[in-house]
């Protein structure tokens, strides 16, 4: 039996590219959100990316993923706004940080965690403690565990190597969870009897 | 190319917690996958902390509800539309 040929996927129309990038809009708010930490600078990237993807969506390849496309925008937006020395010293914190990970009280955290994972009102604390997170580590662990985005697409848009990807991911998420028990504590969810006091 | 050791037929703690992440996010291979579901069931330390990491992650996904675009800047975009339709 005859294979039907690949059919490539029909162009777009301006219109249809438009309703397609405007359904990624929640997600390319929140990664702007990761990179900016900040609501207004956040979203001053988000209009700039969409203005640069309403002007050269005819490059936009049919058929491919517009939020990966709309993540790449973002993130060379986010840059050229910190042009100026920022970039260098949020660069800078990844030593510190990895050093702070590394020290992870694994039992501490793990421990105090693992009762309150399954809450239904866990989404706030785990955004506030995403967004004290360096952005190295921040923007890998939004694309891949709020983006579901492959490691592969992740190191594209952020102009690394997948092993980059995957080291940084492990270093932000156990950051990200000694963050998540310090924010729980900090609230009362974890009684600091039950959890033990970190090291 | 990975940094990943190659993969084993049988996987010992260590082995399976170097791609414990991977396996979380669908990055490993069949055999691979097969080898740290093998050492997983037999492994009551390493389930516990697959099954943390699994559910951690599951939180953090959960987390994207909490993070919307406001309205006013979604307004601000569709109006971003305008001109450029003009344009085209």
């Amino acid at each position: 039996m005859n294979e039907p040929a690949p059919v490539a996927p029909a162009p777009l129309t301006h219109d249809a590219f438009s309703a397609l990038a405007l359904t990624a809009l929640d997600d390319v708010y929140r990664f702007a959100r990761s990179l900016t930490r900040d609501a207004s600078d956040a979203e001053d990237v988000v209009q700039e990316t969409y203005l640069r993807a309403f002007r050269s969506w005819t490059t936009f390849q049919p058929g491919t993923d517009v939020r990966r496309w709309l993540f790449t925008i973002a993130r060379n937006a986010f840059l050229r706004s910190r042009e100026r020395g920022q970039r260098e010293v949020i660069l800078d914190d990844e030593g510190a940080a990895a050093a702070d990970a590394e020290q992870a009280q694994e039992a501490w955290v793990r421990g105090g965690l693992d009762p309150i994972l399954d809450r239904t009102d866990l989404g706030p604390a785990i955004v506030a403690a995403l967004a004290e997170l360096p952005e190295v580590y921040r923007s890998a662990v939004v694309l891949v565990d709020l983006e579901d985005q492959p490691y592969e697409a992740a190191a594209e848009v952020l102009g690394i190597p997948v092993g980059t990807v995957r080291s940084r991911l492990f270093r932000g998420r156990k950051l990200l969870q000694q963050r998540l028990a310090q924010h729980a504590r900090d609230a009362g969810i974890i009684p600091d009897r039950a959890a033990g006091s970190p090291v | 190319m990975s940094t990943m050791p190659e993969p084993h037929r049988a996987l010992d703690c260590d082995g399976a917690f170097a791609r414990l992440f991977d396996f979380l996010d669908k990055e490993l291979d069949a055999a691979t996958e097969s080898a740290l579901l093998a050492h997983v069931q037999h492994c009551r330390s390493c389930f516990d902390q697959a099954e943390f990491e699994r559910r951690f992650k599951a939180a953090v996904a959960e987390s994207r509800s909490a993070q919307r675009c406001p309205d006013a800047l979604r307004q601000r975009v569709i109006a971003l539309l305008g001109p450029q339709r003009e344009a085209t």
